[in-house]
């Protein structure tokens, strides 16, 4: 096991390394000059130049000025944004918000995609099953976008249930319709692998063998089917939480929520290479952490699974 | 209003709803919910406004050449100068500015006003922030702004490495307490038009952290004190809210009708709008071109539209052989039928231009483009085959345009109406952003003709035709250059009067008529809207709702 997590953590320094530098690159190098992209239409003065090329390093080459950030982004101290914020005050402020987004949506993903899915799968053929079935196909083939317009016309503005943007006086509520946007898709693939998972569990021999000693439905379904259809669906979850960050880039936007999603889009539109660098290279570690875990976890839910 | 209207609903809905709203309940519990709190509305007596804007870049003066920070300035500030109804200026902070030559113009200010922080307004206080705001080093973006004023060149040497040969304006010199004199390098007529402009505002004391050296403090930015209608509460909320609050001492003629103004921080422009829909939102200054189609029957008589100082133009670079017979330019300039796009494309939030000035600066003729912006297909066809035809252009017309601007659509409506009008292939070539462009433009590659917008900073005609179209313009990228407009922009700088400087600037846009170095197409308009809780909203030259007229409504809240 400890062979298994050395050998998976190197891999994934070089997996970090290697976006970043891909990034970095597409955000620096990308633009014929980075300081005319940094001003927009406006001309910039000599005085705006030079302190920009100091700041950004832009006079030394590419692999320099890669390393110079990459030592302040491990150090703690990832610079400024190019309107002159410190990088590290804007991602403390928006990592709550977006952390709280996806948390919430993944309860929402798990406790309506899993017992829908549990439900859907024990009564197959049954008219949830068919009707679920149905509408996690449109979710699935429509894009968020629509989906979160869509959303917000309807609860918030039409009827009233909800706020159409971020009210952080509303606490955790104001989450609510963002987080069941976000969530959908992920609930709606997450229904349906738990609804085939669970159908064809229940055909398996050792379920009819349980079945066959006399213990009850309960503890056929509840333990035997539950656990092992769950395998599939934990694999999914985990690298849904890393997605349903990145996902949030849209539907922070649509609601305007002032979360790391909002602050990448933003950093895109306004070509500020440092923030969109720091911000993908935290979402790079949290995705390749969350797998990590996930492969973990199989070896406790699936005794057979064993990492040498 | 409920606070939290998701759980009014749970306590009234019954039945299959009533349900899946109690496991919902459920669900938001065990993420950690509850139902409790929420926040008043408004506080005390008056009305608290709230308008929408993207996050700013900076909030001081001469560090905020952007329309966000822009708005919020003029909540805080007060300028110089305000305009009439004819956009020309009136003294508002200032009693009087005068000048005999152009040149060195005197400036004394209304005695008795103060700052949010009590500290009075004196002559330092504009010139410790104009120098600020010209300190090369302090790198602020509206820094060519005090270009014109007599000692920038020693403030801002030209190899940026070297130290300032100067820490002060040399034309800045204090009278007394209440007036100063401003030098400027050379005579400029409209000098008094360009005091209404953000970078001209004044700082405290208490903004700097060290005047000698023109360092100002953090606090500056975070939560600025300005001598205007309304004060900062607490500071800026990064991405999420700047609020204000009416300042009791404010010494303008006009005082605030409303008890302050939250400026709501948006990320998307769609999100406005569907906030004001909801009821969340009091102002919102720009309605977005996807909610144009329905923002008439949406709004009513809340909906509002008036000309803006944003005009679009279509240039041909002069490096390029392809462009450089007047009849092609004007062929092409013809053949586009420019009514029909801004109502098919821009669904009238735009408005066709045949000049080469807003109609918002004093001086704007109707049409003085002539025939050559008509749209006429016959002619515009004769002129395109006797000037060359297809030939002359290299098989093909080509637009270049920035896609992170939205542009796509009308560069290819005009190139289809070349093709038809003209027979000959017409393309629209993207560039990721305008600066690739320009870079492209610099090393004189063949792009095409290219799109271009232009928004001016104070209402003088000058100010579109001097960095536009002057052999040294900061924006003039295609590289007009004609010796003759260059003198009569000269010479209407140096006029005895406003009025008379307006002749030389018509004059000169009547070269520009001559020549067709580029092709005007359209100026903006602002389109924006209202709650049912405020109204008399209207929209200044800037782009900014005006702060001071906006009144709750009789029977709204």
């Amino acid at each position: 096991m400890s062979a298994y997590l050395i050998r998976r953590l190197l891999q994934m320094v070089l997996a970090f390394v290697g976006t970043t530098l891909i990034v970095y690159a597409l955000m620096f190098q990308i633009a014929e000059d980075p300081l005319r992209a940094l001003a927009g239409e406006k001309p910039l003065s000599p005085s705006q130049r030079i302190q920009l090329t100091e700041q950004y390093h832009l006079d030394r080459p590419f692999l320099v000025q890669y390393a110079f950030y990459m030592r302040g982004l491990v150090t703690g101290n990832p610079g400024r944004t190019i309107a002159g914020r410190p990088i590290a005050d804007v991602l403390s402020e928006a990592w709550p918000r977006t952390i709280r987004l996806a948390l919430l949506s993944l309860v929402i993903v798990i406790v309506f995609g899993v017992a829908g899915g549990v439900f859907a799968g024990l009564k197959r053929g049954g008219a949830f099953d068919t009707i679920s079935l149905a509408l996690s196909l449109v979710v699935i083939g429509v894009p968020v976008f629509v989906v979160g317009t869509v959303f917000q016309t309807v609860f918030a503005v039409r009827l009233g249930w909800f706020r159409p943007s971020y009210a952080p006086e509303l606490g955790l509520a104001t989450y609510v319709l963002p987080a069941i946007v976000l969530g959908l898709l992920s609930l709606a693939t997450a229904l349906r692998l738990t609804r085939t998972s669970v159908a064809e569990n229940l055909r398996a021999d050792y379920v009819r063998t349980a079945a066959a000693k006399g213990l009850s439905r309960t503890r056929v379904v509840g333990v035997h089917v539950l656990r092992n259809s769950l395998i599939p669906v934990i694999t999914f979850l985990g690298v849904e939480l890393g997605q349903l960050m990145m996902g949030a880039i849209v539907t922070e936007g649509i609601f305007n929520i002032p979360g790391i999603g909002g602050r990448l889009f933003q950093g895109i539109r306004l070509e500020d290479g440092p923030l969109v660098v720091t911000i993908v290279s935290i979402l790079v570690t949290i995705y390749l952490v969350t797998n990590l875990i996930v492969d973990v976890l199989y070896a406790v839910l699936d005794p057979r699974i064993r990492h040498g | 209003m409920t606070a939290m209207p998701w759980c009014f609903n749970v306590r009234t809905s019954n039945g299959a709803r009533g349900r899946a709203a109690a496991i919902l309940i459920l669900v938001l519990a065990a993420a950690g919910l509850g139902c409790g709190g929420g926040s008043p509305e408004s506080s005390g007596t008056g009305l608290i406004v709230s308008e929408g804007i993207a996050e700013p870049k900076h909030l001081v003066p001469s560090n905020t050449s952007e329309s966000e920070g822009a708005a919020v300035l003029d909540a805080l500030f007060t300028p110089l100068v305000d305009y009439d109804r004819e956009n020309r200026p009136v003294e508002l902070a200032a009693a009087s500015i005068s000048s005999t030559d152009s040149r060195v113009w005197t400036i004394a200010l209304k005695p008795g006003w103060t700052f949010h922080n009590g500290e009075p307004v004196t002559a330092d206080s504009y010139i410790n922030a104009w120098n600020a705001g010209a300190f090369g080093p302090n790198a602020h973006d509206s820094n060519s702004f005090f270009d014109k004023i007599a000692g920038y060149a020693d403030l801002n040497p030209a190899d940026a490495r070297t130290a300032p040969a100067a820490k002060k304006l040399s034309g800045l010199v204090k009278k007394d307490d209440l007036t100063f004199e401003v030098t400027l390098a050379q005579p400029y007529v409209n000098f008094k038009s360009m005091l209404g402009y953000t970078a001209f505002l004044p700082l405290p004391k208490a903004a700097f952290d060290d005047v000698a050296n023109n360092r100002l403090a953090a606090s500056a930015e975070q939560a600025p004190i300005g001598q205007g209608p309304f004060k900062m509460k607490g500071t800026w909320q990064h991405d999420q809210l700047i609020e204000t609050e009416v300042f009791a001492d404010y010494a303008g003629p006009v005082k605030p009708k409303v008890a302050g103004i939250a400026f709501k921080i948006y990320q998307q422009m769609p999100t406005q709008y569907q906030d004001l829909l909801a009821g969340q939102l009091d102002l919102v200054k720009l309605i977005p071109i996807e909610n144009m189609s329905t923002a008439k029957a949406d709004l009513g008589e809340r909906f509002h539209q008036s000309p803006s100082s944003v005009i679009q133009i279509l240039a041909f670079p002069t490096f390029d052989r392809r462009y450089s017979k007047l009849d092609i330019r004007k062929a092409i300039s013809m053949a586009i039928d420019r009514d029909e796009i801004v109502h098919a494309i821009f669904l009238d939030s735009q408005v066709s231009l045949r000049a080469f000035v807003a109609p918002t600066v004093p001086g704007y003729r109707e049409n003085t483009c002539g025939e050559a912006c008509q749209y006429n297909p016959a002619k515009a066809k004769a002129l395109f085959e006797a000037a060359g035809g297809a030939a002359a252009v290299g098989g093909k017309v080509e637009i270049a345009y920035n896609v992170d601007g939205g542009h796509k659509p009308w560069v290819d409506a005009t190139c289809n109406q070349i093709k038809k009008n003209l027979g000959v292939d017409c393309v629209g070539n993207p560039q990721p952003k305008f600066a690739e462009l320009l870079a492209k433009l610099k090393k004189k590659q063949p792009v095409g003709a290219f799109r271009m917008g232009w928004i001016f900073d104070y209402p003088v005609m000058e100010n579109y035709l001097g960095p536009m179209y002057g052999t040294n313009g900061s924006s003039n990228y295609y590289g007009y250059s004609n010796p003759q407009f260059d003198g009569l922009l000269m010479s209407g700088d140096k006029a005895a009067s406003p009025a008379d400087s307006i002749k030389y600037y018509q004059q000169a846009e009547d070269l520009l008529t001559r020549d067709l170095p580029v092709l005007p197409l359209r100026y903006m308009q602002n389109t924006f809207g209202h709650s049912t809780r405020v109204t008399n909203v209207t929209m200044d030259l800037f782009n900014r709702i005006e702060l001071l007229k906006v009144e709750p409504a009789a029977s709204g809240r």
